[in-house]
């Protein structure tokens, strides 16, 4: 007997979010930067710029996974003040297989700047969710330098 | 060496006098201070510019900055055993600056650059000796009522240390292999601006060596580099020098361009450049402040964390230097500002 996957592609619009005990502003340092996902994101071995950067004006990021292909994601735009940015997937075998993929980090100040919520949502085009285990594995790594205050 | 030129009346205290008092030798061990920091910004945005960390030229730069980090050192300890309060947080120099502290090359203007023919040749002015021992040429930025040279500058302060014979106490001292020795005594200080000038421009204007007999002072590495050749001894005579055969390849450097008067326009600057450089300065706020505690609390441990924070800066500053800027004119610099000092600053 053979079992049939159904692996049609179609559109995903994905959101997520998660509660951090520490305001926006300090968690936008940490996660603010277009080159510092790998100091937070255990999936991210490293961020560095790519050599061609000089030479254009857009803004890309090679970001390293364990044992994958690298990928290059470029910054469609970035809001300090409101501590929100939103890149797109660039060049890499990941973006070829999930296709159409722009994505955004924003951080919300909450209870009046005692908490903050990051919520990393995304538009792609695959047959399956193929983002949420990245961002959750990201969000532990944020719980844990952000936990909220015991209730 | 301030980027609005409003005379500070705290370094012009230590313009040339026939005598001087403790308050002009405090007030000038503060303005050395404040010089030997002021090196540190332009030097090190010239190394990271520098694609390749373990180019010659880079490795050479690098020892040029931990031996002016070494110079201040001695200069907070000098200004420590006299019973003053040596200050890094509340001096610290803004860019493009005209001029050095304490009333030293008056006119010189110190950018924040990349390295180039032009940077090495500021690089040069700073470090420049009595006599150019290659070129036989002294310096043409003396201006009167300033020095034209640092060493001009720590002569004076010397003799004032020889004239008033300050008492030395050594606590609050910073002793260490980044800081110095203890000054104690006048010999101790002697030694100390011995030190700091043959590093500088070399031994008495007489050879291009410093203190250890196979490195080349301060003045002569820029000068190798300006030039594109190594110095070398000339065959068959003592303590003669020239520029020989070898050539001392220019570095590949990152296509930056040097800091605009009055920032960047921050209306035009990405986002994601503006927090580069948000970053950058927080983390050399975090290096001012660590000095400041080094020589405000005597710790060492500071010291170190100093030098930590200074990786962090590095980080930021190859991302900016590898970002074109907004005007499509070569890639960005660090700004070199101290957040806590002026928290109103809107500008990029």
């Amino acid at each position: 007997m053979t079992v049939t996957v159904d692996k049609k592609m179609r559109d995903w619009h994905v959101a997520q979010t998660v509660e951090l005990g520490a305001p926006a502003k300090e968690v936008w340092d940490l996660i603010g930067g277009f080159y510092t996902l790998h100091k937070w994101h255990p999936d991210i071995l490293k961020t560095d710029i790519p050599p061609e950067q000089t030479e254009t004006s857009a803004v890309r990021r090679l970001l390293t996974f364990p044992g994958q292909p690298t990928t290059t994601e470029e910054l469609i735009m970035m809001d300090n003040e409101h501590f929100h940015y939103t890149y797109r997937w660039h060049a890499g075998a990941w973006g070829e297989k999930v296709q159409k993929y722009v994505a955004s980090l924003r951080v919300i100040d909450i209870d009046d700047g005692r908490r903050s919520i990051v919520q990393w949502s995304s538009t792609f085009y695959y047959f399956e969710d193929a983002l949420h285990e990245f961002y959750w594995n990201g969000f532990r790594a944020l719980q844990k330098r952000f936990p909220l205050p015991p209730k | 060496m301030l980027m609005n030129t409003t005379p500070i009346p705290e370094l012009m205290e230590s313009r040339i006098e026939d005598r001087h008092t403790m308050k002009w030798l405090r007030n000038a061990l503060q303005s050395a201070i404040t010089l030997e920091f002021s090196t540190l910004p332009p030097y090190l945005t010239a190394l990271w510019s520098i694609k390749n960390e373990t180019d010659p030229v880079a490795i050479s730069i690098r020892e040029v900055v931990q031996e002016e980090m070494q110079h201040m050192g001695f200069v907070c300890n000098m200004l420590t055993a006299i019973g003053g309060k040596p200050q890094i947080a509340g001096q610290v120099p803004e860019y493009p600056a005209k001029g050095l502290p304490g009333g030293v090359m008056p006119d010189l203007v110190v950018d924040i650059d990349g390295l180039s023919q032009d940077s090495l040749v500021t690089f040069m002015t700073i470090e420049q000796p009595e006599i150019d021992v290659m070129t036989g040429k002294r310096p043409d930025l003396w201006k009167p009522g300033g020095y034209s040279t640092i060493g001009e500058f720590y002569d004076a302060i010397a003799a004032a240390f020889k004239e008033l014979k300050p008492t030395l106490t050594p606590v609050g001292q910073v002793i260490g292999p980044r800081t110095g020795w203890s000054i104690t005594s006048l010999d101790s200080v002697q030694r100390a601006i011995n030190t700091i000038k043959e590093q500088g421009e070399g031994s008495s204007g007489k050879s291009p060596v410093d203190l250890d007999p196979s490195d080349w002072s301060h003045y002569y590495r820029f000068a190798e580099v300006q030039k594109g050749r190594e110095i070398v001894p000339v065959p068959g005579q003592k303590d003669k020098w020239m520029y020989g055969d070898q050539p001392l390849p220019f570095p590949d450097v990152w296509p930056v361009v040097k800091l605009p008067k009055g920032g960047y326009d921050r209306d035009r600057v990405l986002g994601a450049v503006s927090h580069l450089m948000d970053q950058f300065d927080k983390a050399y706020t975090a290096l001012i402040d660590e000095l400041q505690n080094t020589w405000t609390n005597g710790d060492q441990a500071a010291l170190w964390r100093a030098i930590e924070a200074m990786f962090a800066m590095q980080e930021h500053a190859l991302a900016l230097m590898k970002t074109p800027r907004y005007d499509g004119k070569g890639t960005y610099v660090p700004r070199w500002r101290y957040l806590a000092a002026e928290p109103q600053r809107r500008s990029s």
